[in-house]
């Protein structure tokens, strides 16, 4: 079981990377904070299994990402604490560059966002974006390109990365 | 990796530098989760064998449910959840569930991960299938064939139960799919009655499917929610039951974990938990063979 000097240590480690991750994928700050917090309080909860996984901040990373999407969640926060009022993706407006990617990649359908946040922020491998979601490498990969497409149709450029295959 | 165009690293910079909540407190946190967790799955498994024994919730109000015949049920029902599927006249029994019919966790959408409990087979109207917050009287639906399946659970975790029915004929099927929901729309009120003030149900939301299924399928979902004045944020039991011809699934999580543990629907998300679509539609296809 991991104790709590291994749990502290991981937590310190990975509370940030969580939070940022979540962050991108749903543009609410306080949100991304909820989520990676209670995924946190699960694995210590979970702490008997959690510690034979090779991964627990994939299992972490995967708890808070279904937090954060989850509509359920959602109602009975509403239902319970009133409803949280959205914030702006980015809070610096002096950096119009970084405004408009934020507003681009919330455009974008949610498991396309979650692949790339996982491949472009986490630095995922395709093949590890496969195993930790379940899915095929070619919906992966499909993801990643209709991401990086769009998301240069809608800054008006052409990404490096969208004449690349993954 | 990243490109300079696709910088997500700058962008997540403000998520970097939010306080981090001592580790301490999250342990404790963790600690009352787990305590809360262990407590209800022990409660609900208890709930379940005193209500088999016919004396719980002490109403006697289930005694005039009817039986679980077609015309009775019918009647019973006042909203018409989903279209009926048509009624199958062949004399012989039509076909029963097996342990192949089971979805796999993996399939369920469910992550697996290394350490986790394994899954537990029982056959009958055990403990496991009667673990329900809302079972009220199994052997009633008049299945044939019963095999229950807990998912992710064993030890201290409740996990979920995935109870495969298999009936004579589809309108028994339809019938006891009926008797499922009316246990979830009185759930609420039973709960009350044991002292859960802000017992309260809602039955009979229809899923839609993420996907192709068998003709004819259909799947609804129930849940209910009771909480003592004294808890922060209650219980909560989900459920949700697939038809396919003469036989039912009724899969329920007596929730602290499952509330949200969700996927994305790819389609109309018109039920609390988006997975439920996704695993309605694996489900109805396993047991449409």
């Amino acid at each position: 079981m991991m104790d709590e000097t291994a749990f502290d240590a991981f937590y310190a480690a990975s509370y940030h990377k969580v939070v940022a991750q979540v962050y991108l994928t749903c543009g609410n700050l306080a949100e991304a904070q909820d989520c990676a917090q209670e995924a946190f309080v699960r694995a210590w909860d979970r702490r008997k299994s959690l510690e034979s996984d090779r991964h627990p901040e994939a299992w972490v990373r995967t708890v808070a990402h279904r937090l954060s999407i989850s509509r359920w969640r959602k109602m009975r926060r509403s239902l319970l604490l009133g409803d949280h009022t959205p914030e702006p993706v980015s809070d610096d407006p002096d950096v119009p560059q970084r405004v408009a990617l934020a507003a681009a990649l919330r455009e974008l359908p949610e498991p396309t966002r979650h692949v790339m946040v996982l491949h472009y922020y986490v630095d995922l491998a395709v093949s590890d974006i496969a195993t930790e979601l379940g899915i095929p490498v070619g919906t992966v990969k499909a993801r990643l390109s209709r991401g990086r497409t769009a998301l240069a149709e809608r800054l008006g450029v052409a990404t490096a990365a969208s004449a690349s295959s993954p | 990796m990243p490109t300079p165009d696709l910088d997500l690293h700058d962008l997540a910079r403000p998520a970097l530098g939010v306080p981090i909540p001592s580790a301490a407190e999250i342990r404790r946190r963790g600690g009352v989760r787990r305590r809360n967790r262990l407590i209800a799955s022990l409660s609900v498994i208890a709930a379940g064998a005193v209500l088999a024994t016919g004396i719980a919730w002490g109403t006697g109000q289930f005694d005039a449910l009817p039986t679980p015949l077609p015309s009775a049920s019918a009647t019973q029902e006042s909203r018409p959840a989903w279209s009926e599927p048509p009624v199958g006249s062949s004399p012989s029994p039509g076909p029963q569930p097996t342990w192949s019919s089971f979805p796999t966790q993996k399939e369920l959408g469910y992550p697996v991960f290394g350490g986790q409990q394994p899954e537990v087979d029982e056959t009958g109207w055990t403990d496991q299938a009667k673990a329900s917050a809302c079972y009220v009287d199994g052997a009633s639906l008049g299945a044939r064939t019963v095999l229950s399946r807990n998912i992710g659970g064993g030890g201290e975790a409740a996990g979920e139960t995935l109870v495969l029915l298999g009936f004579e004929d589809e309108s028994a099927a339809t019938a006891a799919r009926k008797r499922i929901a009316e246990w979830y729309r009185s759930c609420g009120d039973r709960l009350q009655e044991k002292g859960n003030p802000m017992g309260r149900s809602e039955a009979g939301t229809v899923i839609k499917f993420d996907g192709k299924v068998p003709t004819g399928a259909a799947a609804e979902f129930h849940t209910v929610v009771w909480k003592t004045p004294k808890q922060e944020w209650g219980n909560f039991e989900n459920a949700s039951v697939v038809q396919v011809g003469n036989q039912l699934s009724w899969q329920f999580f007596p929730a602290f974990d499952a509330p949200d543990n969700n996927c994305v629907a790819t389609g109309p998300d018109d039920v609390p938990m988006c997975e439920v679509a996704v695993q309605a539609t694996v489900i109805a296809r396993k047991l449409g063979g």
